[in-house]
């Protein structure tokens, strides 16, 4: 076995596993509801990559007619990426050299741009925002402030859960077995995207695809086996109602996870793998390819679980996006790679019309360079990508890549469309009614578009 | 305090053992016997907290250049600096063993236990632009051990110009803007030394408290002030004579000495920050000016309430009451001889106060979750953890020896090495809770770091000496584990509980843990291939792996 192929499955033990525990309190998979029946009975699920840090979209979407490249090219500087390198889409744009990927996606018609989405609390122009009298975001530009509002799906400060978990609230009874396994999360690290939901999240690791006992590694009954299992386990169960609330609520996260494995004992037997997705050697935190394999290896088995679940929403982390030193590249190369291999798993998969990709991230970033690389900014591209989304298409207006122009407060981009008209497109794809928009994002009816029409209906 | 209340002098006495340990636990990498003893025999909190201020202080640098001594012909690794590749993946893997050896043995506990807490707060870390430099990395660190207790300004400015720092937040080699293009400087560092290191978002009442006009916080600066502060930051390259430095970084030198001023790259035009209201004259220079604007974030009444809460969370408590950090931030904004800043104030007065000394505010939620690195810091400092002779291989190529657990820590599970956050916002942030405790008002940022790979496994590998945990990743941790082996073997099982609960938890371990621990004793102690050996391996881990444990109070 290769050392690092070792290291990486002892890496991946659980916690379950290293006790030995047999955990008992099994979920039950019994009460079978029915669900609140979506608008039509077939699947669908929404996958959504973080690009964390504030991506360089303007350094991946780039215009290549000779008077506007120039523009864009004066305006970046040295960060400017080189005209005869870059892919063509359309006769006005192309993608960086090492995005060949998502061209192929948004040649096929596969892949979709957004153009100018962002944070904001009512319909608001540069022009306005340098008048100071609409309202917008509070601390625009700090990562943790956009972020989040992104998470919550509200930048008016008024909302503290994730929309991706009011999504699921109102797709699913609480009482629905269905509604467990409905919100996932393959990150490192909690997400609030899933934060304040009735049910918590199905946060796993390849880890859980084969729940595998220590044993092997000498873990098990060398170490005390079930028995010390069975105490380790009893501590916790006590300390689930401990009097300190911090105490509490961590054993109770603790016991979940207990459960996690034997919830999904079986689920993930004999589960294939993809061709394609790749580690890149500049990547920080959990690789984008391998997160995207999980999800796509859950697909794979999603009528194993529980309830049947038909909509799911998926929640991937990739970090490194916040270029302030350097150029997107590395970035903007694995994004287009491992969309491709999603792509292909979904075709492989037969379910690319089922199965629909977006990206969020803090912010998009300021138009000029500070040197060697860009500061925190506003507005962004997003790029959506599915056999469901109408591709080969830029939604909305591009914006001009200048400084103070009618795009732009000073050089950062003033968002045209609000985050809340992006996420209602496809939450509404994914069967919510208008009303169910309206509670699930707070804030969408201060804004005139409702749907920027990017997906089939 | 209630009206009519006498205030009392408050008393800094040790009362008793549990409290010495508990008090340990905060100040240190982890109470043991003879820490606890040492304490109680002291009888006196401050007189503690005075001793570790005059000790020496461990520098991880210098332990490894001292430490690290060549093989098979290579020379020591001090004396081989320019052997560039084999110097820096040396330095970049004996980080760790220095970190170690110097958490568990070196006697400066509370100076290095304040550097953690401060590299979690001036955040740079091996992730990002400084994976390949670790000598940058191992004197950044070194300068939050040699400026923990020194005044808050002086360490401000020490790792402003620290070219790690310079690094890291991308303003090394930051030029003013050029007027024939349209670059503009850097904000990175101008925004994070005010968001993360000094003020952060919101203006806030001296108890820490947000300040409100029209029920709405008030933010602390605007972009426009980043901006401004943007210019502050430019002219600063390393030292090796050359901007923006095609030659950046490229030796030890440079990598390890204060950056230095370009003037001309420096924007020398006015700026203001701070709402405006903060002036920083034309025609200053790159030092005069980043010391000007320092000073000003320096004297924002916001500071001492802001790291008054970051050190607390850190140390003692997740959830301080206001009163708490009032009292931190008022030793901040006066040390008692009309000086602003002073670390070592601050210090003794977080560990002083009498919620973090007495637990009086609200005991159902004083306390904090152990960050996982603090678990095996304590395991080896409690059971005296006997480190080993390791070689450092370079690919068939044995190349430096020296003194090592070889551990690489929680590190190996992504979860927490000392600098090795992902981003700038730390491995959490103090505003960090799952969902359940925020709608109570209650943070708890640690657990951001618990879950699946966790700590619990770590311990239960290293605590058995687990054969494949520890001929895997060739770990040399021994633990001393006699007095233990001697209890279980005169069946001193209560007894044995009773000495670990203090040691480890302050005494504070659930009455029903403790019972579990005693029942799973008494029934497994004649097992098969049972040993008291094991089993006091097993007492160690069930106690360490509990919740009770997890949260240290």
């Amino acid at each position: 076995m290769h050392p690092n192929k070792k290291r990486r499955d002892f890496l991946k033990q659980s916690v379950t596993g290293a006790l030995g525990v047999a955990v008992s309190s099994l979920p039950s998979n019994a009460a079978e509801t029915t669900p609140r029946p979506p608008s039509d009975e077939g699947y669908k699920a929404l996958v959504c990559i973080l690009l964390e840090g504030g991506a360089d979209t303007f350094n991946m979407l780039i215009p290549r007619q000779k008077k506007s490249y120039r523009k864009y090219k004066q305006l970046r500087g040295e960060l400017a990426v080189a005209r005869d390198t870059l892919l063509p889409i359309d006769t006005e744009y192309g993608f960086r050299g090492n995005m060949g990927e998502m061209q192929r996606l948004y040649r096929g018609k596969k892949l979709a741009v957004v153009a100018n989405v962002g944070t904001l609390v009512e319909p608001v122009t540069p022009r306005e925002v340098r008048e100071g009298n609409k309202r917008i975001p509070f601390e625009l530009f700090a990562h943790n402030t956009q972020r989040n509002q992104w998470m919550f799906g509200d930048a008016t400060g008024n909302t503290h859960s994730g929309w991706g978990a009011r999504a699921a609230d109102r797709l699913y009874a609480s009482s629905d077995p269905a509604r467990s396994y409905s919100t996932v999360d393959t990150a490192d690290v909690n997400t609030l995207l899933f934060a304040g939901g009735r049910k918590d999240p199905l946060h796993f690791t390849e880890a859980n695809i084969s729940p595998d006992t220590m044993r092997r590694y000498g873990f098990g009954p060398e170490s005390g086996g079930g028995a010390f299992g069975k105490v380790y386990q009893h501590l916790y169960a006590l300390h689930q109602s401990d009097r300190n609330p911090l105490q509490a609520t961590m054993a109770r996260q603790r016991i979940r996870e207990l459960n996690l494995p034997i919830k999904l004992e079986g689920l993930f037997d004999g589960v294939r793998d993809f061709d394609g997705f790749t580690t890149g050697v500049h990547e920080v935190g959990k690789p984008l390819g391998s997160q995207l394999e999980l999800v796509a290896q859950t697909l794979s088995v999603k009528d194993r679980f529980p309830g049947r679940p038909r909509r799911q929403i998926f929640f991937v982390d990739h970090h490194n996006w916040d270029t302030h030193d350097s150029d997107n590249r590395h970035q903007a190369g694995y994004l287009s790679d491992s969309l491709g291999a999603f792509q292909r798993a979904m075709e492989a998969l037969e379910m690319e019309e089922e199965v629909t990709v977006l990206t969020l991230s803090d912010f998009g970033r300021s138009l000029t360079p500070n040197g060697a690389g860009t500061d925190h900014g506003w507005g962004t591209f997003a790029f959506v990508m599915g056999g469901a989304v109408k591709g080969g298409e830029i939604y909305g207006k591009m914006p001009r890549i200048e400084r103070n122009s009618p795009d732009a407060w000073y050089d950062r981009l003033v968002p045209a469309f609000a985050m809340e008209s992006y996420l209602a497109t496809l939450l509404s794809w994914m069967g919510l009614s208008e009303e169910e928009l309206d509670l699930v994002l707070p804030n969408l009816r201060s804004f005139p578009t409702r749907n920027l029409g990017f997906m089939r209906e | 305090m209630k009206r009519g209340e006498v205030e009392k002098r408050p008393s800094y006495r040790v009362r008793s053992a549990e409290e010495a340990s508990a008090f340990l636990s905060r100040a240190t990498f982890g109470a043991t016997e003879e820490s606890i003893r040492e304490l109680k025999r002291m009888g006196n909190y401050r007189r503690w907290i005075r001793r570790e201020f005059k000790k020496k202080p461990s520098y991880h640098l210098e332990w490894i250049l001292h430490h690290a001594k060549g093989v098979d012909g290579t020379e020591d690794l001090k004396d081989d600096p320019e052997g560039w590749q084999r110097y820096s993946d040396a330095l970049g893997t004996m980080q760790r063993d220095a970190w170690w050896d110097i958490v568990v043995h070196r006697s400066d506990q509370l100076r290095q236990r304040v550097a953690f807490a401060l590299s979690e707060i001036l955040v740079i870390s091996r992730n990002g632009p400084l994976l390949s430099f670790p000598d940058a990395r191992l004197s950044y660190y070194d300068l939050l051990v040699r400026h923990a207790f020194d005044n808050f300004e002086t360490l401000l400015r020490a790792v402003t110009y620290h070219p790690a720092m310079g690094k890291y937040l991308s303003y090394l080699g930051n030029a003013k803007a050029n007027p024939r293009s349209d670059r503009h400087p850097d904000e990175n560092y101008a925004r994070e030394v005010m968001q993360l290191f000094t003020i952060g978002l919101y203006e806030l009442n001296p108890d820490g408290t947000q300040k409100l006009r029209d029920g709405r916080p008030i933010p602390t600066y605007t972009q426009q002030d980043i901006r401004e502060m943007a210019r502050v930051f430019t002219g600063l390259s390393d030292d090796n004579g050359e901007f923006p430095a095609e030659a950046a970084f490229s030796d030890f030198h440079s990598r390890t000495s204060p950056m230095i001023s370009f003037e001309e790259y420096h924007d020398r035009g006015e700026k203001r920050i701070l709402h405006g209201r903060k002036i920083i004259p034309a025609g200053g220079d790159t030092v005069s000016d980043i010391n000007t604007a320092l000073h000003h974030l320096f004297m924002h009444p916001n500071v001492g309430p802001f790291l008054a809460r970051r050190l607390i969370q850190r140390l003692v408590t997740s959830n301080p009451s206001p009163r708490y950090i009032a009292h931190v931030a008022r030793a901040f904004n006066d040390n008692g001889e009309g000086v602003r800043g002073d670390l070592k104030a601050v210090i003794e007065a977080i560990l002083l106060d009498e919620e973090a000394l007495r637990e009086r505010h609200d005991p159902k939620i004083f306390g904090k979750f152990r960050e996982p690195l603090l678990y095996p810091a304590h395991l080896f400092r409690a059971f005296h953890a006997k480190n080993g002779i390791h070689t450092l291989r370079q690919g068939e190529e044995k190349v430096y020896r020296y003194r090592s657990f070889n551990f690489n820590g929680t590190g190996m599970m992504r979860q927490e090495g000392p600098l090795e956050a992902l981003t700038v916002f730390n491995y959490f942030t103090p505003d960090d809770g799952p969902y359940a405790l925020k709608k109570k008002g209650l943070v708890a940022p640690e657990l951001e770091l618990y879950g699946k790979q966790g700590i619990d496994d770590v311990i239960i590998g290293l605590v058995t000496e687990n054969s494949y945990v520890y001929r895997l990743f060739h770990i040399t941790a021994h633990l001393q584990l006699q007095r233990e082996i001697a209890l279980i073997a005169r069946k001193r099982y209560r007894r044995l509980i009773d000495r670990l609960d203090l040691i480890l938890t302050g005494s504070r371990l659930n009455p029903r843990t403790k019972q579990a621990a005693l029942h799973y004793i008494k029934r497994h102690i004649r097992d098969k291939q049972m040993t008291h050996e094991k089993m006091a391996r097993l007492v160690i881990g069930l106690i360490m792996t509990s919740p009770d444990y997890a949260f240290q109070r």
